[in-house]
């Protein structure tokens, strides 16, 4: 667990597929990356057990408010991507930069990672500006990369490397 | 490097027949651009081309050869198609051929893995009827004047994102719309 104020970031483990399957099958279904399928106890504890990922519940308060998902985790080359999912925009704005400062603690500290990417879309300004205040920078600009809503949309491809997080003094 | 003449290039498909020249392929220096991190046994190469055949989101060619006075084609490559989204209807391809001495050779150098190249990128929009294809290439790689003749662009650059031969390098990603396709 890690934690900062009073937001906390827990790591799901199996016993904790229903709030998994909670989260997946929300009506933001597929904000879980590979997860575009409803989520069943059977695949939410296979997810759990992936050791290419890590899922933590952010907690704010005592309330779970949003998620955060490192997945596509490459221990050879020492990469991965984070995804960070809130309920509400206001949870966002009151817990987004703490939650991705522990997310990150956690990647470069704890797994000892030296990359970490996320993908943003393009209309995100909020998230965009969040994720540059924490030393990520614009690597990828994809158009029509995310179909959603009946059109092709670009999404941001941005990254940081540890020796950034270290010298931002994370 | 003299780039050798030839009759006829085909992407075919991948037969167990071909797992020893996979093998080879996999166990060489460019394993890691495969996803290989250790020795893989025929029992493995097997099982891998087996997994493209009941899969719907990746695709494995083998590039044959027909060498003039030659009456059989030759396997020089390997080709991908893979992480297929078919929401968002694109997918990454991966190319890699070698020449007799089992050397990596680029597209800028050579018209045959130019061809290769075209021939993988034509069956993704025209077989498979995707909007978007992208390939990730590493430093030092020669791509650029032949993704840029197909149509691809430049979506940007990846921050010492691979470990290659114990040495960190930087990767672009070239991608290409259907529209944009020559």
């Amino acid at each position: 667990m890690y934690s900062k104020k009073n937001i906390s970031l827990v790591l799901t483990d199996t016993n904790e597929w229903p709030f998994l399957v909670m989260w997946a099958n929300k009506h933001k279904i597929g904000r879980f990356k590979q997860t575009k399928k409803k989520v069943s106890k059977e695949s939410a504890l296979n997810i759990l057990q992936d050791k290419s990922r890590n899922i933590f519940s952010i907690h704010n308060d005592g309330s779970v408010v949003g998620a955060v998902e490192i997945y596509n985790i490459d221990y050879i080359n020492r990469s991965c991507y984070l995804s960070l999912i809130f309920d509400e925009d206001s949870e966002f704005r009151a817990c987004g930069e703490y939650a991705l400062g522990l997310a990150l603690k956690h990647i470069f500290c704890r797994l000892n990672l030296y990359r970490v990417s996320s993908t943003i879309k393009l209309s995100d300004e909020d998230s965009i500006s969040l994720f540059k205040k924490m030393g990520f920078e614009t690597e990828l600009v994809r158009k029509a990369h995310l179909y959603e809503n009946g059109e092709h949309k670009t999404i941001l491809e941005m990254g940081t490397l540890k020796p950034i997080f270290e010298n931002n003094g994370r | 490097m003299e780039d050798k003449e030839y009759s006829k290039i085909e992407l075919t498909q991948v037969d167990l027949t071909d797992a020893a020249m996979f093998k080879e392929f996999a166990n060489s220096m460019y394993a890691q651009m495969l996803g290989f991190h250790e020795p893989l046994s025929t029992d493995d190469a097997n099982s891998y081309i087996t997994s493209f055949q009941n899969s719907y989101d990746k695709y494995i060619f083998a590039v044959r050869v027909q060498w003039p006075k030659d009456y059989k084609k030759s396997v020089v490559g390997f080709s991908f198609i893979r992480n297929v989204d078919w929401t968002a209807r694109h997918a990454e391809i991966l190319n890699i051929q070698t020449d007799e001495n089992k050397n990596l050779v680029s597209p800028d150098d050579s018209v045959m893995v130019a061809d290769a190249l075209k021939m993988l990128v034509k069956y993704g929009f025209e077989t498979l009827n995707l909007e978007k294809l992208y390939i990730e290439v590493f430093d030092g790689a020669n791509y650029n004047k032949t993704l840029e003749s197909i149509g691809f662009h430049v979506e940007g650059s990846r921050r010492l994102s691979k470990v290659l031969n114990g040495e960190r390098v930087n990767s672009t990603v070239f991608a290409i719309l259907r529209s944009d396709f020559k």
